[in-house]
Formats: C-alpha cells, structure tokens, sequence
C-alpha cells in the first residue's frame, strides 16, 4: 500500500502566485488565496469513481491586495473562513446557502501574515493573527455578535511569521489535564524566536509563558502538535536557518529542544496530520519530507518526489515503511 | 518607500579582530577596535590591514572605547571593559599604540559609556549602574572631579558637543541633563520613554537638540529649552539600539540592537522633517552593528563607517542625493563641520576651541553661487502677497527670517502651517513646514496631510514653481475629502522590513491622497537612477491601485510563503509555485540570494520575473500547481478500520472477534492479533469478582490476572506510543461497562428501571464462563510465568503482593463474599485504571475529533457515548426544547434568549432546522435521517443516555 498518492491535482484559475491552500475540516472544501486578491473556494466531487476532483465554486472578493494566508473554522461554528493579507485586513467570511459573505473585517496597522483559528476544545470561537509589525492579534466572537479583540504588541520584532494554537490539554493551569482547557498559542516570528502566550483567564490578557531561542534566522512557520494520547507537548519551528526544531514540554520541567533536520533549503511550512503521528516539512522549492514519531523519535519516512516527475503516485512508493510488524506481542509481553 | 539596495563603497572582513567595539579618531581616518583578546587600530583609507595591534589580556569584553576629539589630545583613547577604564596613547607620528598603564579603577560596576567632553577635553565621564555618574580629569584618574549622584544608574553619558559643561544622561526610561559645575542635581529631567533608553545623542549643528532611542520603541528628538514634548516622535518598529545626528541636515541614523540574533541589522537614515519612514537603508551587514561613524571625506562628502557583529568593517557611501532628503539640500554645503578638514599636521592651537559654526550663521556666508536675496522686491514677499484663496490668511510674515503662517479654514477643519523658507528656494529646495498642533485634525491625518503637502513642494520644485499656492490647495483638497469621507483613513505605518505598496484605500474615488500618491513620486524619484525595469515595476505599483485584473505581482512585495504543504483529514494538499519564478533549476541558490533584496528571500527578482514571462508566454503557466495527495497511509488510524470498528460494550467478546476479523482483512495482522487475545483473555473479565472458572469460591478479580489490567494497560500504552487512537478509543469504549463504575452491577433483583441491561449481563455471564477453558490453556502456553504467579497469587499467603488494599478481617475470609458493593467500592477490580479516566477520555475525545474529521458522525456519537463525563440527564417528557447554545427551555424552535436554533441533532451536532425526530423518553433526537440511520442498527440512544428510545416508543 504506497503511502502517498496523487489523488487529484487543482488547477487554481489564479492569475497570481498563490500563497497559501487549506482543506477544511472534513476535506471536502479547499480555499486557496493568491496575489490577485482573491481567494477561490474549491469542492471536492465524488462523482467519478476514479477519483475526487475539485470544482471551483466561489471567489471571494474583499482583500485589495495579495492574501497571505487563510484558515478555516471548526465546521460546528459554521462554514467560516478567515484570511488575512498585506493590504492590512482581516477578513472573515461566512457561507450561508450558495451564498458567501463578510461578516468583519478588520484593518490592522501594517501588513497581516498569518491567521488561524483556534482549536474546538477551547469551546469559544476564536482567531489569531500575526502582523509584519510584531503584533499579535487575538481575536474572539462574542455571545452578542461582536468580535473582541486582545493584541499582543511587540510580540516579535520586525513581523510575526507564524502563529498556531496551543493543545487545549496541555498542562492545565488549576486543575487535572482532562478536566479544563488553557488557550495558547505558539508563534514565530523576524526576531529568530518561537515565543509561546499562555491565556489569562482573568482579564483575558496573553502574558508570554515562554521563550524558546534556537533559531538564527527567522522563523518561517510554528506547529504545535494537538494530540491528546500524551501528556507531553510537541512544538516544532521551521526557520530560514534551513534548521526544523523539535521543542518539547513534557509538562513538567520545561522545553526541551531537538535538531529535527538541518535541510538544504529553507523549510517554509510545517504540518501535522491529523492524529499527529506524523509531521509534513515543506522546504526548498517542491520537496515534502514526512517524518514519523516513533517513541520520541522522528525518523524520515518519505519523501516526495520532485513534482516535474510525471508518474508521481508510483515513484513515491520506493521508500515506504509499512507500520505493521510482526514484534507486537513481544513488545507486550515484555512491558 | 525605502530601497535597500547597498551601497557601501568597501566591506572588509576582519575576522581576526574579534571586536566588540569601536572609536573612530578626530580625523575620521583612523578606527580602533576592540574586543577581549586585542585592540586593534585600522587606518580607514586602507582598511584591510590592520596598522597596529596590541593584546590585551582581560578576561572581560570591552564594551565601550572612546576616541578624543580635541586636536590637543587626540591621541588618548578611553577603553571601558568591566569594571576598569583604560586610557591607551596612540602616536600619530609612528602609528603606534601605547599602553601606560593609565587607567580608572575606582569603579563598583561595569562602564557602560564613557565619553571625553569636546570642549574641556581632559575631562571624561564614565557612567555604570551603580549611583554615580563620574567625570575624570584624565590628568589624575585616583578621584573623580565630580559624581553626578543618579538613585538608578545610568547606561549612557553624552557631553553636549557644543556646550562645555553640559552633559545628557540615560536613566533606565528617564533623562537627565546636567550641568557639571553643580552636580548636585540635574539641570532638566526628561520622562522620556516607556521602556529603558538605549542611547542617546547631541545635535553637533544645534546645542538645544538632543536624540533619545528606547526599548519602547520610539526615536524622539527633544528641544532642551522646551521639554514639555518631544519635536520629533519617530515610531519604529524595534527597538532602536543608537540614534544619532548625521552631520549634514536634520537627520538621524539608527541601528537596531546587535545583541539580538539578527534583530536589525540595517543603518537607517530619517530625514527628520518626514519621519514615516526612513530615507535610506544601508544592508548589508549579516549581523547587528555595534558602532557607526560619520567620517568626512571631502567638502560635504561623508562616509559611514560601520563596524558590527558579523565582523565586518564597511565604507558606506552617502551621496548627495541622500543629504538632499535629509533637508540638507542647500544649507548641507555650508553646515560641514570644517573642524574635521584640517589635516593633522596644521597648526592645533585652533582646533578644538572653535565651537561648530551655527548653520544659520554660516549660511549667510555660503559660496554656493546663490546669493543671499536683494533686499529689493523679494520674490517670496511676491509670491505671498499673491495669495488670494478663500478661507486663507497669512499671518507673521517675516521676510528677514523668511518664514510665515498661513491658516486654512475648509471644510469644518482648520490647519495652521507654519512655512520657513529656505534661501535656496524656489530654485533648489522646498521650503520646510510645520502643521501647528492645535488643529483640528487627528494625528493620523495630519501625518497624511504632511506627506501630501510635501508631495505638492516636491512636485513644484521639479517644475521650478513657486509652491505655497499649491501646498494651500493640497490642504484645502484634503480637508474637503476628509469631510466628505468620514470613514477612518487608513493608517500607513511602513515597517522597515516590508517594502510598502501605496495604501489602497477603501473607497479609490474618495481617496484622500491628492493624485499622484506623495509616496509613488517619491518612490519613483528615487528609483530613477535605477534600471528601467524597476521603474516600469514601480510605475505599475503605484498605476492603478483597485483594479484587480490588471494587478500583477510585478511589484516587489516580500511573500510570507510561495509554497507549503498542509494535511487535512486523509489528504495532503502541496502548491508551489516556485517554479513559476523559474526557480525550479537552482531554486535553492536564488530563494536564499540576499542580494537585492536581502529581506524575502522570496521576493521576486529581475530575473525571476523575467523568466516567470517566459514561462507564460510557451504556455506552461495553465499548469497546476496545486496537488493533493491521498495519504491514509501516514495516518496512524485508518479509516476503513475506523468506519468498520466494532465497539459494542454489551457484547464485548463478539466485538473483539469483529475487530479482529477486520483488521485481517485490511492487513493489519498485528492487531487481528491483539484484538483475538483480548477476546479470549478478557471476556472472562465481564464481571470481575463473581464469575470466575471452576468451583473454587476463592477467586481474585479477574483484573488483577496478568491478563487482566496489566495486559490492558500494556496493550494500551503499546498503541499509544503508535498514535492509534482507532484501537484505543474503540477498546475502552468496549471495556466501558467493566472498566468503568457508572453501571450498576446487576442486582439480586432486577431494578425497573433498567431490565434490558440485567438481562444481557446475565447472558453474556454464561458466555464469558464457557469461554474461561480457552482462556486457561492459551495463557499456559503463552505466559507460563505470569500465569504460575497468579495461581501463587490466589493462596492466600501471596495477597499482599498483589497490592491488594484489603483489611485484617478481608483477609480472614478472602473472596468468599464478593458482594456487589465490594466490587464498587474497589477500584482495583476494573479492567481500566479509574484514575487514568480522564486520561482515557481524552483518547476517546481524541478519536471522536478524527472521525468528525473522516464524517463517521454515527461512529463518533456511538464513541461520544461512552465519555465519562455523560450529559446532563433530560427530565420527564415535556414539549420543551432546550437551546443547545444559552441551555434555557424554549417552546419554539429558536432560543428567545440567544435567537439561535434551540435544538441540535445527537448525531451531527448541527442545529436542526429541517424535520426532526425526537424520543418521547429522553427527548434526544436531531434530523430525521440521521435517526433512521442510527436505529436501523442500533436501540440505544445516540447520546448515552441509557434510554432504549426504540422500546420506549412502544409503550402503551
């Protein structure tokens, strides 16, 4: 069973470069956004046994200049898309019906790199943002239809590059892991720092909780895996460096850092799946290098292809690492 | 607008030199630099060769170093490192560096600054945190001359470099200016800042002006006759480490601090009069800049000098195009500070007694061709005399001083301008202005209504036009747009790190810029010595700001990101587009070439775009860049399995052997095998205690055989470790009802409430006891060890090893009696740790969250189910919905409270707008097709509820 195939390749129909692609939640729903402003929203067909393919199904218009990022909220919140670009705004859309529309939008002081939503368990809809003059942006729904919003100033100098949610889980505050959820949030940014912002409960003010210095070129983009099977936390950076770190919580003591590769090129972007086994790093110019975690370990298990090889599905098979073998029950016997 | 490109004139990289600071000699020729093993001296005119060096022998950094500027002691140099200042001769004659052992010592902290004062310059002040700030006279260096007393201590010391006995220090957010003569107290005191002053530094061309840079992180300048607020406020966007006056015009440069990583390590010039931005980067250096220096070269010609922490020393050129934008435009020729041409062989007696010449004094006497105007009809005089415009006056008009005020009043706005006129204008430069504060206008807009204004002077002056008539016009246009578009203009703040386009504003047609943007002239004046394509780039940045088809990435915009990779369910989307900046054959080498840019890596060069044309124009554009790949195979969970996965707690043997069965066959023999030993070890465990093998009434819960919840916890860690939450989640879910204590065991007499359940535990009794042989002989041939030291376990000799917390009267008469209330209230008789509960709820929470994510929305409820932490149990049947958002009772279907859709289904956990179903029993229900879904195949409620919603439909 090879690991990696090409299911289905999307011809974006921008005009421009485009800067970022997301699945929704289910992955049904592809948003892409470009330089040409708009962001286009893709919905897979299943009707051809063959394979899925993507139809192009909206445009959303609104930014005045290119869109660096999108994200998509949880679909209980509803269809909700947030994306952010270097005209300043933050836009957030919502689908009702066929229909999209804005429902806020927010114009910050200077260029917005990054948005994400945060995770479900928080149980509150909420957003953040980084900007290219160092604020980080906080932004939460209100039970009354507004939006609130806490900035984080000065939260790396010279831009943010990356934020990302915190595991709900981690490292309760007051009470047992399980029983309450803490907000943070991971983020990286010009000044070569990951820094990490802990929620106060309080007055609803990000305090940074922690500063993790490793890099020495700026960070290009920050995970945190979401993982609930551990009690140990994972926040991987990615940075201009050519360096991936592997920073870990163990809940406890403190961070701990890793070297998970040095690459040949600079990694851009760093992707958990979804049960967080395995960690996607995007780096060069089309390389895709997944690593698995094996018992603390990250070992590299594929490697994708160029993508001017033309038979991509086949050729990605060579290095495939099956995840059953035969020493199971020796391993259980022996705990 | 700012460029970056670099022109420094030499970089020399001096890697031996190891220095961590610098002092440049009165001359501008000579550089020392000095870090902890040596000082070095380097003649700037041939800066590769190191011309003298001397070691030192200090364990400590040195961490400041001063040179005397006064010709009469210019060869004393002041070094600071800890606690220590040495005093170092270098002789000009020989070029050599002379130690004497002249040094201060009578310091309690480290020197933080260390200045010689220009005018009286034996003196020298030294400052550290402890609570003085003392002045040396460099003839005897056991004692102060005088200690300013400071309660926190200061990190800078500047004496004025004009006035003798003035001296400016830096106390944490604070300043102080002092008057040594009385050191008592400070003659001003500044609250500066907000956060701690990183430096400070005296106008050499105006006594009264003073630069301040801060963590904050704000550059102001201050005017110490008034200090009530600062004359300049410079946002920034990191913090500043020095700010200092550039010799020719209004202008400061700045460094970020070079103890960060990699903060900033540009040289930024702001020309003072336009503080949006800076004028000019010099980039170049990898690392932050320790130290920079104005060396004159010839008649206002200026070179910087940059030593910083990459090692590198670099010549930066400023040419004059830069000293024009600093407000230097005419005036610059004559404000050079001529104290710096003499060479040193000339007669001292002169030096350094000449205080710097006023630039108002001097520019009477400029050679410049242009002479001071006749005092006949002045042209100025002219020009303002003709202004006849509605809602305007011109007040205070002084042609001496040639400056005037103008008010203009439009719409419900006032603005009163200040205008000065410099002699080279209208010729060669634009006259300076001042929006007075008391006006009407926001902040914001004043800083739009600068630029535009300064725009419309620019344009005159290209024109050779007389400029006030239009700058009145481009107020009065503002003010009248402003009124009209009430909404907030749009806040242009650049960073120095992201090349800005031209703001789109909201609304282009009632744009507030006054057409062309300032900002594109400026920008585009800028570029013009660059190549044309640039210029073609610039021209079509700032064309046509709002038409979307015609917007090209043409412009050079630093992209956070070309390319990346993202999982999402079972899938990984890639795009690139790398390749279409030609990239794609050494695509690394031209992603990280500095070059131009030095700032996005990513940002498109010359050559990409040129490249990117070519590809659209052989038609590979049409590719797609965007691949999304099937990657199941990375998932620790698959979902095939996931969707199949039996979890049945009622029937927990036939689950196993389901699960097993299917793992076969989508070839995961390793847990077809776990899942066949759980169904033969664990069935046994249904009912811990009670329904043990054979006749003996002694038996120990079965929890406590090795196969019991030592095996379950080992297969559970196992799988942990293997991220297979699918397992997990799906085990304890069929572990549940024995695992945890929420059910009650079944009673003597069946309770009425719940004759479903009793019933199918005792039948699941008599099939759990005949499955106990196959359970005996597997674990004698697997695990003779474990299974020999649970037989010793059950003699009742070996029950304390088993960490059995029973009591002496237990222990008389063990297991005999194993009452129900005995297994409730023993935790140690469940297959699951108790403890481990919300640990275990997590992995359920955990694999609930992946199956949302696959759409196994019934798999997820059944999962849901079993949390520990069931919901709230719905009270007698009665037409009232609870919104699931506010939990209030409604009678309708939306929530009167939150005005949402009360009601939302169990199994989607959407809101149920459409037909619904509802049990009349426990009033859990959602949209009518996922119920038929759901009991199809099932009885029970979705939610866990314990209602058997199909049954209790049928009651009479």
């Amino acid at each position: 069973m090879s690991q990696i195939q090409v299911l289905s390749r999307v011809n974006s129909g921008h005009s421009d470069l485009v800067h970022d692609v997301r699945f929704d939640h289910f992955g049904t729903s592809l948003a892409t956004c470009s330089s040409d402003r708009l962001i286009k929203i893709f919905q897979v067909q299943k009707d051809e046994h063959a394979g899925q393919t993507f139809s192009h199904v909206a445009d959303l218009k609104g930014h005045e200049d290119a869109v660096w990022q999108v994200s998509w909220a949880f679909p209980l919140h509803g269809t909700v898309l947030a994306s952010c670009g270097y005209d300043r705004k933050i836009i957030i859309w919502r689908q009702d019906g066929r229909q999209w529309s804005i429902v806020y939008e927010y114009v910050h002081d200077s260029p917005v790199n990054c948005i994400s939503f945060a995770p479900f368990d928080l149980g509150r809809l909420m957003l953040a943002a980084g900007a290219s003059d160092g604020t980080i942006l906080v932004l939460s729904y209100q039970d009354d239809g507004t939006w609130a919003m806490k900035k984080i100033p000065n939260a790396h100098g010279l831009g943010v590059m990356a934020v990302s949610w915190g595991d709900p889980f981690f490292y309760p505050l007051n009470g047992k892991r399980g029983d309450t959820v803490t907000a943070r949030l991971a983020s990286g940014g010009c000044d070569n720092m990951v820094k990490i912002w802990r929620e106060n409960g309080d007055n609803g003010a990000w305090p940074e909780e922690s500063r993790l210095d490793g890099h020495t070129d700026w960070v290009r983009d920050v995970a945190w895996r979401i993982n609930r099977l551990f009690e140990h936390t994972t926040v991987v950076s990615a940075s201009q460096d050519r360096k991936v770190l592997i920073w870990r919580h163990d809940g406890h003591t403190g961070w701990t850092r890793d070297v998970l590769k040095v690459f040949d090129d600079v990694p851009w972007t760093l992707s958990f799946n979804p049960t967080g086994s395995s960690l996607g790093v995007f780096w060069g110019t089309n390389s895709m290098t997944v690593f698995r975690d094996s018992n603390g370990q990250w070992l590299p298990i594929t490697e994708t292809p160029s993508e001017d090889e033309e038979n991509l599905g086949d050729e990605s098979g060579h290095n495939t690492t099956s995840f059953s073998n035969g020493s199971h029950e020796a391993a259980m016997v022996n705990h | 607008m700012t460029t970056n490109w670099s022109s420094e004139d030499v970089v020399c990289e001096l890697r031996d030199v190891k220095a961590t600071a610098a002092a440049i000699d009165f001359s501008g020729r000579f550089l020392l630099l000095s870090g902890r093993l040596a000082t070095s001296i380097i003649d700037l005119n041939n800066p590769q060769v190191v011309v003298k060096k001397i070691l030192r022998k200090s364990r400590w950094e040195v961490g400041v170093a001063a040179w005397n500027f006064h010709y009469d002691y210019r060869h004393l140099i002041a070094i600071g490192s800890n606690q220590r200042v040495d005093i170092l001769n270098f002789e000009y004659n020989t070029t050599d560096l002379v130690d004497n052992g002249h040094s201060i010592k009578g310091l309690t902290r480290t020197v933080l600054d260390l200045d010689w004062n220009n005018t009286d310059p034996g003196l020298i002040v030294t400052c550290s945190v402890d609570n003085y700030v003392n002045i040396w006279d460099y003839k005897d260096l056991r004692k102060p001359v005088a200690s300013l007393p400071s309660v926190c201590g200061a990190s800078q010391a500047k004496w004025s470099k004009t006035g003798k006995n003035f001296l400016a220090t830096a106390h944490e957010a604070d300043c102080k200016i002092w008057d040594f003569r009385k050191a008592s107290t400070p003659v001003e005191y500044i609250s500066a800042h907000s956060s701690k002053v990183n430096g400070i530094d005296w106008n050499p061309n105006n006594a009264n002006q003073l630069a301040t840079c801060a963590q904050d992180p704000y550059i102001k300048v201050w005017d110490i006759t008034a200090l009530k607020k600062p004359e300049v406020v410079i946002p920034v966007s990191a913090p500043v480490w020095r700010a200092r006056f550039a010799p020719f015009g209004e202008a400061l440069v700045t460094t970020g601090i070079p103890q960060l990583h990699r903060g900033d390590t540009k040289l930024s010039v702001w020309a003072l009069n336009d503080v949006i931005a800076p004028i000019h980067q010099f980039s170049g250096h990898t690392e932050g800049v320790y130290d920079f220096f104005w060396r004159p070269l010839r008649y206002n010609e200026y070179q910087l000098v940059s030593w910083s922490k990459d090692q590198t020393l670099r010549l930066w050129k400023t040419d004059s195009s830069i000293q024009k934008q600093c407000g230097a435009a005419y005036l610059n020729h004559t404000i050079v500070l001529d104290y710096h041409h003499h060479d040193f062989t000339e007669n001292a007696s002169q030096r350094g007694k000449e205080n710097y010449p006023s630039s108002m004094a001097s520019s009477m006497f400029s050679a410049d061709g242009i002479s001071p105007p006749s005092s006949a009809v002045s042209p100025l005089d002219k020009e303002l005399r003709s202004i006849d415009i509605a809602n305007v006056t011109v007040e205070d008009v002084d042609l001496k001083l040639r400056v005037c005020a103008v008010n203009v009043n439009a719409g419900q706005h006032l603005v009163k301008l200040h205008l000065s006129f410099p002699l080279g204008y209208p010729e060669i430069s634009i006259p300076s202005f001042q929006i007075n504060t008391e006006t009407t206008l926001n902040a914001n807009a004043v800083k739009q209504l600068t630029h535009s204004i300064k725009g419309a002077f620019e344009r005159c002056l290209k024109n050779q036009a007389v400029s006030v008539v239009a700058g009145i016009r481009t107020v009065i246009q503002f003010l009248a747009n402003l009124s009209a578009d009430t909404s907030p203009s749009p806040r242009l703040e650049i960073h120095p790190a992201f090349i800005s386009p031209p703001t789109p504003s909201p609304k282009p047609a009632v744009s507030p810029w006054v057409n062309p943007p300032p900002s594109a002239s400026r920008y585009a004046a800028q570029r013009t010595q660059e190549s044309p394509l640039i210029s073609a780039a610039t021209a079509k940045l700032f064309g046509k700001p709002g038409v979307t088809t015609s917007f090209q990435s043409d412009t050079v915009i630093p992209f956070p990101r070309i390319c990346g990779a993202c999982f999402a369910g079972d899938k990984l989307v890639m795009w690139s587009d790398a390749w279409k900046l030609g990239m794609s054959s050494g695509g690394a080498r031209v992603m990280l070439d500095r070059g131009m840019s030095g700032i996005f890596p990513s940002e498109l060069s010359i050559r990409q775009r040129q490249v990117r044309r070519q590809l659209k124009k052989k038609g590979k554009a049409e590719r797609s860049s965007i691949v999304v790949y099937k990657v199941d195979g990375l998932l620790s969970v698959h979902p095939l399995l996931a969707a199949g996965y039996s979890n049945d707690c009622m029937n927990p043997t036939r689950s196993f052997i389901i699960n097993a069965d299917l793992a076969e066959k989508y070839e995961r023999r390793d847990l077809a095998h776990v899942w066949r030993l759980l169904a033969v070890t664990l069935s046994t465990a249904q009912y811990p205690g009670y329904n043990l093998p054979s006749s003996d009434t002694d038996d120990a819960p079965w929890s406590l055989h090795p196969f019991g919840r030592k095996l379950v916890d080992s297969v559970i860690n196992y799988y942990r470790e293997n991220y297979d939450s699918s397992f997990l989640a799906t085990l304890l879910c069929i572990l549940c009802r024995s695992g945890s204590p929420s059910p009650p065991p079944p009673a003597p007499s069946p309770s009425p409430e719940k004759p479903l359940l009793s019933l199918c535990r005792d039948s699941r009794a008599v099939k759990s006891a005949s499955l106990l042989g196959l359970e005996a002989r597997m674990s004698s041939s697997r695990g003779d060890e474990a299974m020999k030291l649970w037989l010793q376990s059950r003699q009742p000799g070996h029950l304390r090893s088993n960490s059995w917390s029973f009591t002496s009267e237990d222990r008389s008469s063990p297991f005999k009696r194993l009452s129900e209330e005995y297994i409730q209230s023993f935790p140690e008789t469940y297959l699951l740790d108790p403890e481990r509960k919300l640990e275990f709820d997590l992995y359920k929470k955990e694999y609930c969250d992946l199956l949302y994510g696959f759409q196994l929305l019934n798999k997820r409820a059944e999962i849901a189910k079993c949390l520990g932490s069931p919901p709230e149990p719905h009270k007698g049947v009665e037409f009232l919905s609870v919104c699931h958002n506010c939990s209030c009772d409604n009678r309708g279907s939306r929530c009167f409270r939150c005005n949402v859709i009360a009601v939302s289904c169990s199994i989607c956990r959407f809101p149920v707008r459409g037909l619904s179903t509802f049990c009349l029993a426990c009033g859990h229900g959602g949209h009518l097709n996922h119920m038929q879904t759901w009991f199809e195949t099932r009885t029970l409620c979705p939610t866990g509820c314990g209602c058997s919603c199909l049954e209790a439909l049928k009651l009479p």
